[in-house]
């Protein structure tokens, strides 16, 4: 601080200390959300049944399975970013407040984790026979 | 703005970006709030403002549109975090856990209370979406006109009613039609 150069005097400031980072991710995610969710419901809305076996057949092509999983990054890392905002401005008490990020990020890469393992156990192993 | 943070922001278009954003809501906190009525010019005599609120006051404000899908877009995007995303989870896994997980998951969702919530959630997703549109061109410097400002505002939970129930509307003639 003082010396460095201005982007340097800058970065990192900002009431969590985080500069500009949290909110420029924010919004990478919500376009990455915009694209994929819009995919997922064109493409759910184009299968024409939703039994458990039709299902497994869509889930396990490589052109779903792959956009599912991001979508799965995308949302997870969305929610976890407007989550901690929530947190940071209605718990003021630093413990509680540090306790329960903690939380959140086990939720969101606990949440994440599940559903891309799920689909990725569908598409290496699912196929019915 | 500080003339440090100005020659930044020239430089990183983020910082630019966020300083916008910050001064932007402020702005727009500060135009909900209604102008107080206590210095009033009676016979010449300027009446020293005795009840006058002080700034910004919790108390003295009017509902407006901006307020409305502002609170609508922290309160769909916690519902969609906190129950949307967790049910979009396990309706995966119930596909990859097999058919007896899969018609446990359908059969809870096909009750009332869960068209309830799959109706919620996809009302929750378009207010979020379409809010989030907006604030994409908040962050761009754009719309902060009194009247624009307000049509927008009323429109995105419009365009979310229309959009969940023209989603609903196609889903339910699918299945039955």
């Amino acid at each position: 601080m003082g010396s460095g150069t201005n982007i340097g005097k800058v970065r990192g400031h900002g009431s969590a200390q985080h500069g500009a980072h949290h909110w420029m991710v924010q919004r990478v995610t919500a376009v990455g959300n915009l694209a994929l969710i819009a995919w997922l419901i064109i493409s759910l809305l184009r299968l024409p049944t939703y039994e458990h076996e039709l299902l497994i057949g869509w889930l396990s092509s490589p052109l779903v399975a792959v956009p599912m999983m991001l979508m799965l990054v995308s949302i997870f890392w969305h929610l976890r970013l407007g989550l901690q905002v929530l947190i940071e401005d209605y718990i003021p008490d630093h413990g509680l407040k540090f306790g329960i990020i903690i939380l959140l990020n086990f939720f969101a890469i606990g949440g994440a984790a599940l559903g891309i393992f799920a689909v990725a156990k569908v598409a290496f192993t699912g196929v019915v026979a | 703005m500080h003339p440090e943070i100005g020659h930044a922001a020239q430089k990183n278009p983020a910082i630019l970006f966020a300083c916008r954003y910050v001064f932007a809501k402020a702005l727009v906190r500060l135009q909900r709030l209604q102008p107080c009525a206590g210095s009033l010019i009676r016979g010449q005599k300027l009446v020293k403002p005795t009840n006058r609120p002080l700034s910004p006051h919790l108390g003295i404000y009017k509902w407006g549109p901006a307020m409305l899908v502002s609170i609508l877009h922290r309160a769909t995007g916690d519902a969609l975090a906190l129950l949307g995303a967790p049910i979009l989870v396990w309706w995966l896994y119930s596909i990859s856990a097999g058919p007896e997980s899969y018609e446990f998951f359908t059969g809870i969702m096909t009750t009332i209370p869960g068209f309830i919530v799959m109706i919620g959630m996809t009302f929750a997703l378009f207010e979020h979406t379409y809010s989030g549109l907006r604030h994409f061109v908040l962050d761009a410097g754009a719309g902060y006109e009194l009247q624009t400002n307000k049509l927008w505002s009323a429109a995105v939970p419009v365009l979310a009613l229309f959009s969940t129930a023209a989603l609903w509307f196609f889903i339910s003639s699918k299945l039955i039609g």
